[in-house]
């Protein structure tokens, strides 16, 4: 009985401020949607949407490695996209690995500097995100991007620190703290046993199988059961209605931000 | 903080759930009871087709889910020609050069995850009949690869990274024995496809938005960043890249999709006559499809003088002459799904890579499709290839 109402309670959309507020309801959602780098604007998003199996996009609306993604989003985007019927993840392009390949903005080895970075990305993200109209209560990911298993424990460390950092941040002001990262090359079920843990993990495994399950070794079912989302396809087309865009697919079992009820009620088993 | 004793309760009894759903074999997880909107049926799909190659007007290949299939008559019949040992899902990427020469990336079957994943070039001299395999050194997270080669010896092979899409990252190998041997490549600027026109000179495309171009006469050891001039008009689009075509040292064509998040897309299409050292507009044609990110417009560059492009909303091929930059449209209903590749070996015979989502209920019994299409009259009637006779 327990657990049912548990499992009833996660499914409650949570209202938190006015409800006409674009970004102000959350839903658990268990349904498809996607993520890119670039989207288009409502013409676009609406040709996405209808008739598809895509109930929810992930955008990035910052950070200091966000680059040019996205640059098009801002509160009439949030807003419209809200109204189509859309559930919204925001992503937070923050600080990446310290060991981290490439030239990308990274966080620094020390884990308790590494620790206030991570809350410092979170402050930054609140701000960006109430600036597009999401309210306390919204769920924001880090993406913390795949830095390798292999990687000395120095750096999965500082990563997991800055995790925890972020995640403490963003709970004690109300919001869902979700971070994504590749299933073993981010080691992310090690944010399982941090001092903060995030909420939610959203978990890259390039699969191909929609399920939040199984998606590898490294991350038991059990870890996160009901709170996660699973990116299952790494660049490809969706072209609908006249409109297409590079993504990346997803399935969730995971809060997304938006006020149609109707996310809170679809179950697409594929994600189950 | 969430993760309050009662939560850990609830995490216990998941936890025991989950094990004992396991020893009884039900299905191991919660599921909701949910409202009359709920949708209950999974979302199907046909074998989807991932990538194709017309090498000839009769002769191509196709990857569907776990195999490669070639074709002699143009789609009418297929040979699976997967080599062995490549597992379920490995398949990365695949180029023939001509109807006997071809090589094909894999991830090696005891790594096919995403931590850390080592890749394999298989070559083959005989459209498949024997591939030989070579190991490429080091791993990575895997992704998509890009191959391309200049003579039967010297090759390139890009692995563009899977990651988040506001990363691109790739790994670069090059071969001088046609594929038996590969070194590995300082680590170039972005993961994408890459085109070589001799031992020195090559060029890569892509990035997170796809409006990265680079540069390299040196064999792919260094790049350097280029761009065109965006045509009057298009100055506040979004330029996302193809490689160029070369048809010799000095003669090239590059076709650049002109983006917008709110308006259809155009593509614009840039000759060189000095191996790319400069760039003028030819042409620039439009489509009726909103487009973004790196994919771009589905274009073909036949020859120097002729030039596909297929709208992504379908319905519509688009010839340009590159002599008189004159344009034909033709409409066909045939083709009326999404077209993500085409490939033409002249300006009449293409196949078009096409792609399609229906669902019964809203957004409910959804069912995804991948087709693939091929025309003789230059796009006005399009037969559907059936990608499903295969024989052994």
């Amino acid at each position: 009985v327990f657990l049912a109402l548990v499992i009833l309670l996660s499914g409650q959309p949570h209202a938190t401020a006015p409800a006409n507020e674009p970004g102000a309801q959350h839903h658990k959602t268990k349904t498809k949607g996607f993520d890119a780098c670039a989207l288009p604007g409502r013409a676009g998003m609406q040709d996405l949407f209808s008739g598809t199996p895509w109930w929810w996009v992930a955008m990035y609306i910052g950070g200091g490695n966000v680059g040019s993604c996205n640059n098009n989003i801002d509160h009439d985007w949030v807003s419209n996209i809200d109204d189509i019927g859309y559930g919204m993840l925001p992503i937070w392009d923050g600080k990446y690995a310290p060991c981290y390949s490439g030239n990308f903005a990274k966080m620094s080895w020390n884990e308790a500097n590494a620790f206030d970075e991570g809350k410092a990305a979170a402050g930054d993200a609140v701000e960006k995100a109430r600036h597009l109209g999401f309210a306390s209560g919204a769920a924001i990911a880090d993406d913390q991007e795949g830095y390798g298993a292999s990687a000395g424990s120095e750096c999965a460390d500082a990563v997991d620190r800055y995790v925890s950092g972020w995640s403490q941040r963003l709970s004690s002001g109300g919001w869902i703290p979700v971070v994504y990262g590749s299933a073993g090359g981010s080691n992310v079920d090690n944010w399982w046993n941090v001092a903060n843990p995030p909420d939610d993990v959203w978990i890259a495994a390039w699969n191909d199988h929609p399920s939040v399950y199984w998606v590898g070794p490294s991350i038991p079912d059990w870890h996160w059961n009901d709170n996660r989302y699973h990116q299952y396809i790494n660049d490809v087309t969706n072209s609908n209605n006249g409109t297409s865009i590079t993504v990346d697919r997803d399935c969730a079992r995971g809060p997304t931000d938006g006020t149609n009820d109707a996310l809170g009620l679809q179950e697409n088993p594929d994600c189950s | 903080m969430r993760k309050g004793p009662w939560s850990w309760l609830a995490v216990a009894a998941l936890a025991a759930l989950l094990v004992l759903s396991r020893v009884t074999g039900t299905v191991p997880l919660p599921s909701l009871a949910v409202g009359s909107g709920s949708a209950a049926t999974t979302d199907t799909s046909d074998d989807m087709i991932a990538q194709v190659q017309l090498v000839t007007d009769q002769t191509g290949w196709e990857v569907t889910n776990d195999h490669l299939q070639w074709t002699t008559d143009n789609g009418g019949t297929w040979k699976d020609i997967t080599p062995d040992g490549v597992v379920a899902g490995a398949i990365e990427g695949v180029w023939f050069q001509d109807e006997g020469a071809g090589w094909l990336v894999a991830a090696d079957p005891a790594t096919a995850d995403d931590t850390a994943v080592s890749s394999s070039v298989y070559h083959t001299a005989d459209g498949g009949a024997s591939w030989q395999r070579a190991e490429l050194p080091g791993d990575g997270p895997g992704g998509t690869a890009y191959i391309d080669f200049t003579t039967r010896d010297d090759g390139w092979v890009m692995i563009h990274d899977n990651s988040g899409s506001s990363v691109s990252l790739g790994e670069l190998f090059q071969t001088t024995d046609g594929g038996a041997t590969w070194r590995r490549l300082p680590d170039p600027p972005i993961g994408g496809k890459v085109s070589f026109t001799s031992a020195s000179d090559g060029w890569l495309a892509g990035g997170p938005v796809g409006d990265e171009l680079y540069r390299t006469t040196d064999g792919g050891n260094q790049w350097n960043r280029v761009s065109v001039e965006l045509p009057t008009g298009f100055r506040d689009r979004s330029p996302s890249y193809d490689t160029p075509t070369f048809f010799d040292d000095a003669n090239g064509v590059l076709p650049v999709t002109l983006a917008s998040p709110n308006s259809d897309a155009s593509v614009a299409y840039y000759t060189t006559g000095d191996g790319g050292e400069s760039w003028s507009l030819a042409a620039t044609e439009p489509t009726n499809s909103i487009v973004v990110g790196p994919a771009g417009v589905p274009t073909d560059i036949v020859s120097l003088k002729s030039w596909v492009q297929v709208d992504p909303n379908g319905n519509k091929v688009t010839a340009v002459t590159g002599d008189s930059a004159q344009a034909t449209t033709t409409r066909s209903d045939d083709l009326d799904s999404g077209s993500e590749d085409t490939q033409w070996t002249d300006s009449k015979t293409g196949w078009d890579l096409a792609s399609d989502v229906e669902c019964l209920n809203g957004k409910q019994d959804c069912h995804e499709t991948t087709e693939l299409l091929s025309t003789s009259d230059g796009g006005a009637t399009w037969d559907t290839v059936d990608s499903a006779i295969a024989t052994p």
